[in-house]
């Protein structure tokens, strides 16, 4: 569904991406793992559209999306949530999730009834008509995603939806997830609780300053010499 | 920041507003008062071309003054030189503002940020210095005169103030009936998303670079016609009147006072500081130049001070307020 080949990126004359290939087919959960800076988010707002790569191909349901803009590898079914949740403040949260609607349906009525019904799927069905600044952050996160499953994807980026969620709240999240998969969405995460990805993911993919290094089965990977080290040589390094 | 849904609803409300706006001549005001309500409402137009870009997706445009000006001048020059009627010529203007527009907004809606302010900025510089230059053609620094002919409907010529009251006020109407109808069209909410979070409204699937262009070329449309009427109206026009940067100013500024993500903030803006404006400028003799600047310079201090969102949140607090109360 999804497939890299060798996509590199730098900026300036830093290499953050260097020669990344791995495909992700569909029904899976894939996660991505690796310590701060390794290139994780980058290699996904590359694979969103919100960057090109310098070298590389990445291809989506068969076609070549690197180089479309975001809102175009949006419209082929490709959604991406945000690493620092990014709503629209200003509007309802009703209308939050109805902008993403608006890529399937330019009719306000239908958009509307899309976009509640992606809240009550959320459990955010009670707050349509707050203001989305009056959420708090895990509402928050819930409407970002919400308003992602309005534009109707069928591969889902996570980048790091569980960082500053307390224990109770990252299992709801991640039975949120679960269930979402269930009902035939392809999942990529980014995660930082390597517990909680362990839980959910088939296969993890580990990625060290901008290599991958390593990709397999959770147990495998999290076992893997070069992953253990890549953490705990990060580790050290922050000490 | 909040922005509710095209806002101030109530049928009633609304049909009372036309009626108030169409029957303002009934008032037996002097010619003078008509000549400042005729202002009014063009300037109301030319701002509510602003604040479809600038207001409601937050890309500010300090160059508004330059769709303005070729309104004026296309449909000027084409009726001095070839009496071609107004009507045509602001339909050219029209159409000539809003190819500007989107040759501008393909070069500016590229770059995110404060670009487009700078850009429309340039522009607008460029436009009045080659319009200067250009005297042979343009009347230079000098200006233009609208050749007076006769008292036509055709010709866009009226003898008495208020009758250009009532082509400026039917062009209002229409201008704020686009403005509330884009407001709950999709592309008000994809504007609004834009106004939040740019790279927020792309991941949700919005052609952000469409929305603003679409935005842009409706507002220079309007804010171009505004410049053809202004022109018949005052049978003059020169660079300082219709291509200044402060005249972009003024036009941001009636929004931003008003409201500028409401679609009747321009007009509540326009309606406050134009007849103040006149106000000032008639007896600026007196109390020296240049006082009109500095008391639009306080309220706006004092607008940014007390609500940022204009008067149209103020207002909107206030009914909620009530509301709360009951």
């Amino acid at each position: 569904m999804l497939q890299l080949t060798r996509v590199s990126k730098h900026f300036g004359g830093l290499a953050v991406l260097r020669e990344v290939s791995f495909t992700i087919e569909r029904g899976e959960i894939v996660g991505l793992i690796g310590p701060n800076g390794a290139g994780k988010s980058t290699l996904f707002n590359l694979i969103c559209g919100l960057a090109r790569p310098n070298t590389g191909a990445i291809s989506f349901a068969g076609r070549r999306i690197d180089g479309l803009p975001a809102h175009r590898v949006c419209a082929l079914g490709l959604a991406k949530t945000s690493q620092l949740v990014r709503i629209f403040p200003g509007m309802s949260v009703t209308d939050n999730a109805l902008v993403g609607a608006l890529l399937r349906t330019r009719n306000i009525r239908q958009a509307r009834s899309i976009a509640m019904a992606a809240l009550e799927r959320l459990g955010l069905g009670h707050a349509a008509y707050l203001s989305a600044s009056d959420l708090g952050l895990v509402d928050r996160m819930r409407l970002e995603l919400a308003r992602a499953l309005c534009t109707e994807p069928a591969l889902l980026l996570v980048d790091e939806l569980l960082a500053g969620l307390g224990p109770a709240e990252v299992n709801v999240t991640l039975e949120l997830l679960r269930r979402l998969h269930s009902q035939g969405l392809t999942l990529a995460i980014i995660e930082h609780n390597l517990g909680a990805l362990m839980r959910l993911c088939g296969r993890v993919l580990a990625l060290d300053a901008g290599r991958l290094i390593a990709e397999g089965s959770p147990e495998a990977v999290s076992r893997d010499p070069r992953v253990v080290e890549s953490y705990l040589g990060g580790a050290a390094g922050d000490a | 920041m909040r922005s509710e849904g095209p806002g101030l609803g109530g049928a009633g409300a609304l049909a009372a507003g036309v009626l108030a706006i169409l029957g303002l001549p009934l008032l037996g005001l002097s010619d003078y008062a008509m000549r400042v309500a005729t202002l009014t409402a063009l300037y109301a137009v030319a701002a509510t071309g602003w604040t479809l870009i600038g207001g409601f997706a937050n890309q500010v445009s300090l160059g508004q003054a330059t769709m303005f000006g070729i309104g004026g001048y296309v449909s000027t020059l084409l009726f001095a030189r070839w009496g071609v009627t107004p009507w045509l010529g602001g339909a050219a203007g029209a159409a000539l503002a809003a190819l500007v527009a989107i040759a501008l907004g393909g070069v500016a809606f590229r770059l995110r940020g404060h670009y487009f302010a700078l850009i429309t900025l340039a522009l607008a510089e460029m436009v009045r210095i080659v319009v200067e230059y250009d005297q042979p053609l343009t009347g230079g620094a000098q200006g233009l005169s609208v050749p007076l002919v006769r008292n036509s409907l055709v010709l866009l010529q009226f003898a008495r103030a208020r009758d250009y009251y009532e082509i400026a006020a039917l062009l209002l109407l229409a201008a704020l009936a686009l403005s509330r109808a884009i407001a709950g069209w999709p592309l008000g909410y994809e504007l609004r998303a834009v106004y939040d979070d740019e790279i927020a409204a792309a991941l949700a699937g919005v052609n952000v670079r469409r929305a603003k262009m679409r935005a842009f070329v409706a507002g220079a449309i309007l804010t171009a016609l505004a410049g053809t009427v202004y022109a018949q109206f005052t049978g003059f026009i020169d660079p300082d009147s219709v291509l200044s940067i402060p005249l972009s100013i003024q036009l941001a500024l009636y929004a931003i006072v008003g409201g500028a993500r409401t679609w009747w903030g321009p007009l509540a803006g326009a309606a406050l500081l134009v007849p103040l404006g006149e106000l000032m400028t008639s007896s600026e003799a007196g109390a020296g130049a240049g006082i009109t600047k500095v008391l639009y310079g306080l309220i706006l201090v004092a607008m940014v001070i007390v609500e940022p969102d204009g008067l149209a949140a103020l207002l909107n607090r206030r009914r909620r307020g009530a509301r709360a109360q009951a």
